[in-house]
């Protein structure tokens, strides 16, 4: 199944670019994308599931859309 | 007076200086700091500091140390689980030092012992060999082609360019260009509160730690990288905060409290002294931006070319994001179609640079804002009319390719300007007056990052509504403000409102308080969180009524049928007594641009607050002292939920950035140790220092935002120093390229 994938941030230049599709099998986790995606961390990341925080366990359905990225800020 | 005030208001709850919802406890002295707060059998925890700038550690020695008797822990690198290092970009600050020290007073080791006397003689205890290093103290040394690279990559943290048009050609056909150099100092955030905060471990095994911070879902993850746990075991609360102003943004002692209390299995206390707060402390980056400006004989701006250098001190922390700021801000609100930014985050042996007010934008705004005046005078223009000519309007494409939305209320704002802006008479002999004006610009928010705040509302039998944020209240009154959105919307008193908030355990993940983004994404998040109850609400009222949903109406906390009502409180006791819940929790994706600007990492907002600042300043003929007289500053922050409290954010930045311009720069001497580190030293203004400051709203509505509502935390510091220096430079006649002003500079 494929699962359309945003990078934000840092992310856009450490992995390639800011829109990905990743093939992934059924049944595939959050975490799997990550790992297709090259990207290891696993603790300091934040990552949204059609619009909500999501965990790296959460389970995938085809057409799903993930944004990745660091908790990082700006602004004080 | 706030313009607001005089207002006759459509809502019940907003546009109303209400009293803080804190202010009892707070007048009381019973509301609890972090040094308030007592654990049973907790260790004394301390630290040991480099006292070398610049240096290559050889040695750690900490056996005698741990002899020493009432001392349970002496921790160095070496006891870390897992990461060794932290930064909100990029996890590159040591949580201890190992291999080198970068800055004086980084972090070495800790101790922890059952009393101060004990932790203390430890201290002392401890031995540390060290090869110093060339120490670096500016921006041109570390880009020296010579210079000791301070990382190992360098003394560049980043280095980007972004651009558009042709600068060459433009500039080719301008009737004047100026070319200047200005220089903006470190500044340190000055808290009454210092850092400090506690650590323990729980029954259930949970590692809480309670510290001042800014941002606590953040700063868990930051923990649980260090630790090497999984973040679901750390709980971070944030204790009410005597100031932050960015300072507290990334992490401070939150790492050290969490390894302390791991490691002992004790409750530890971690309270930086005030010389540790200016030793070891984030201050704001000192900048040096160099700016060629074209413009047409008729003020049309044409290009902006603009170098910008940022000193980030040893590490990162907000670094790269704070250089986005000043490359977005470089061109301020203005029609500028031709720009090539060239821009540089460099390290130095400057302590720890990060967020401060404004991030980024104080720095680029005394260029751009003083290269405005400038060209005014150049152009023998009114420099309000200048920037009337070029302000961007609502509707057209800015620099960064943002549809610009509600310059209206820049344009109001400077109309306004021009009726205060005449030059006061000398009120005293021997002196000389001048007026000033500039105008700022500040995103609110994350520009392009995702950001998804989640807020809840739970509606208590008893007769209260529960908000629960993870926004940390630190002095800028966000909790009121966000009641009085979450009364307007409910239609209820501010009184039947409790606020939860700035604890992983019990306040859904809205974000911190950074960015003036509080009350924009945890208000829009309530709201909507306010839907889902009301929706919910109603079809209960509907089965009470037994009719249907779209028959009931609500008003004022009421639901109504016919002759019938029932409150709100009513209802959730009937979920509750069929074992539904009455907690509702929404989450708010924040409006972005997706696809940053190229070269920047978060580049454009999509709202921006505004300000104008028209400064009176009268200077001393025989001493040169500057003394402001009178700031008139007219803000566009959307709709002001409450008047009296956005008036103090407004009033408490400019009298920060009357500091920042006039008195405040945190220095270092040759050997790299921090000059001026306590309030004896580093003189920030105070009560009398300030002068008569009007704050005046102009009426604005940003739909995007809750109940029309923008940001204010950070506008009222980003114009002073270019509006004071106006005001400067047309009392003597020379103009200032350089903050703060000095009476030796130009006596």
């Amino acid at each position: 199944m494929r699962v359309e994938v945003e990078l934000a941030g840092p992310y856009i230049y450490q992995y390639g670019g800011r829109l990905h599709t990743v093939e992934v099998d059924e049944g595939a986790k959050v975490e799997d994308v990550l790992k297709k995606l090259g990207i290891t961390e696993r603790i300091y990341i934040v990552i949204i599931k059609n619009g909500k925080a999501a965990k790296l366990d959460d389970p995938l359905s085809e057409g799903d859309k993930l944004i990745v990225f660091p908790p990082v800020g700006g602004g004080a | 007076m706030t313009s607001t005030e005089s207002v006759v208001s459509r809502y019940e709850s907003l546009n109303r200086s209400i009293p803080r919802i804190d202010s009892e406890d707070k007048v009381r002295g019973t509301l609890l700091y972090v040094t308030d707060i007592r654990l049973e059998n907790a260790l004394y925890a301390f630290t040991f500091r480099s006292k070398v700038a610049h240096g290559k550690i050889n040695r750690i020695e900490t056996e005698d140390a741990e002899k020493v008797n009432g001392v349970k822990a002496v921790l160095t690198y070496k006891d870390i689980p897992s990461l060794n290092g932290y930064g909100a970009i990029v996890p590159e600050i040591p949580v201890l030092a190992y291999d080198k020290v970068r800055y004086y007073g980084e972090p070495i080791a800790l101790v922890a012992a059952e009393s101060v006397e004990a932790g203390l003689e430890a201290l002392s205890r401890i031995k540390v060999d060290i090869t110093p290093l060339p120490v670096i103290r500016s921006i041109e040394e570390a880009l020296d082609d010579n210079a000791p690279k301070i990382h190992e990559k360098g003394n560049i943290a980043r280095h980007t360019i972004v651009k558009k048009g042709n600068v060459d050609k433009a500039r080719a056909s301008a009737y004047v260009v100026l070319e200047r150099t200005y220089e903006t100092p470190m500044q340190k955030h000055m808290y009454l509160e210092p850092e400090g905060g506690v650590a323990y471990i729980d029954e259930n095994g949970t590692l809480n730690v309670i510290a001042g911070g800014q941002t606590p879902y953040r700063d868990k993850l930051q923990i649980a990288r260090v630790l090497g746990i999984s973040p679901d075991k750390i709980r971070v609360k944030n204790s009410p905060t005597g100031g932050a102003f960015g300072g507290k943004d990334d992490v401070t002692v939150q790492i050290h409290l969490a390894l302390l209390a791991y490691k002992t299995k004790r409750p530890v206390r971690l309270t930086w002294s005030r010389e540790e707060s200016g030793i070891a402390g984030f201050h704001r980056t000192s900048s040096k931006i160099k700016l060629r400006t074209a413009a047409a004989k008729d003020g049309t701006l044409l290009s902006n070319e603009a170098a910008i250098y940022l000193d980030s001190g040893a590490y990162q922390s907000f670094g790269p994001t704070i250089l986005d700021v000043s490359i977005e801000t470089i061109n301020g609100p203005y029609r500028v179609p031709n720009y090539y930014i060239d821009a540089y985050l460099v390290y130095t042996n400057n302590g720890l640079a990060s967020a401060f007010r404004g991030f980024g934008a104080p720095e680029s705004n005394f260029a751009i804002e003083s290269m405005m005046n400038e060209l005014a005078d150049e152009l023998k223009m009114d420099p309000i009319d200048l920037r009337l000519k070029n302000i961007l309007r609502t509707g057209e494409t800015g620099p960064f390719n943002n549809i610009i939305r509600h310059s209206e209320g820049l344009e109001e704002a400077l109309k306004r300007a021009k009726e205060v802006f005449y030059r006061p008479d000398p009120s005293t002999p021997f002196a000389r007056t001048g007026v000033g004006v500039a105008v700022a610009i500040k995103g609110v928010g994350f520009g392009t990052l995702p950001d998804f705040p989640t807020a809840a509302i739970e509606v208590v039998p008893e007769g209260k509504v529960r908000i629960m944020f993870s926004n940390v209240d630190y002095g800028q009154g966000i909790n009121t403000g966000n009641a009085q959105l979450v009364a307007e919307k409910l239609q209820i008193p501010v009184s039947q409102i409790e606020v939860y908030h700035s604890d992983t355990k019990y306040s859904p993940d809205t974000g911190g308080s950074s960015a003036s983004r509080s009350t924009f994404n945890a208000g829009n998040a309530l709201l909507a969180a306010c839907e889902k109850a009301l929706s919910e609400l109603r079809l209960e009222a509907a089965s009470y009524f037994m009719t249907s949903s779209s028959s009931v109406t609500y008003r004022g906390g009421n639901f109504y049928y016919k002759d019938r009502s029932i409150n709100i409180y009513e209802l959730a006791k009937r979920l509750r007594s069929r074992g539904k819940s009455t907690f509702f929790e929404a989450t708010y994706e924040v409006p972005r641009y997706p696809e940053p600007v190229e070269g920047t990492l978060e580049v454009p907002h999509m709202v921006y607050m505004y300000g104008v600042m028209v400064s009176k300043v009268e200077i001393d003929e025989m001493l040169g002292k500057i003394r402001p007289l009178e700031v008139d500053f007219i803000a566009d922050i959307g709709n002001v939920i409450n008047p009296a409290i956005a008036a103090g954010q407004i009033e408490g930045g400019v009298i920060q950035g009357l500091g920042y311009s006039l008195t405040e720069y945190y220095s270092y001497d040759k050997d790299g140790r921090p000059l001026n580190i306590n309030y004896t030293t580093y003189i920030v203004p105070t009560a009398k220092d300030s002068p008569m400051i009007n704050v005046e709203f102009v009426r604005t509505y940003e739909e995007l935002g809750p109940f029309g509502a923008k940001g204010v935390g950070e506008i009222g510091i980003i114009p002073v120093g270019a509006s004071i220096s106006d005001a400067v430079a047309d009392a003597i006649g020379k103009r200032p390229y350089r903050l703060p002003i000095l009476p030796w500079d130009f006596i």
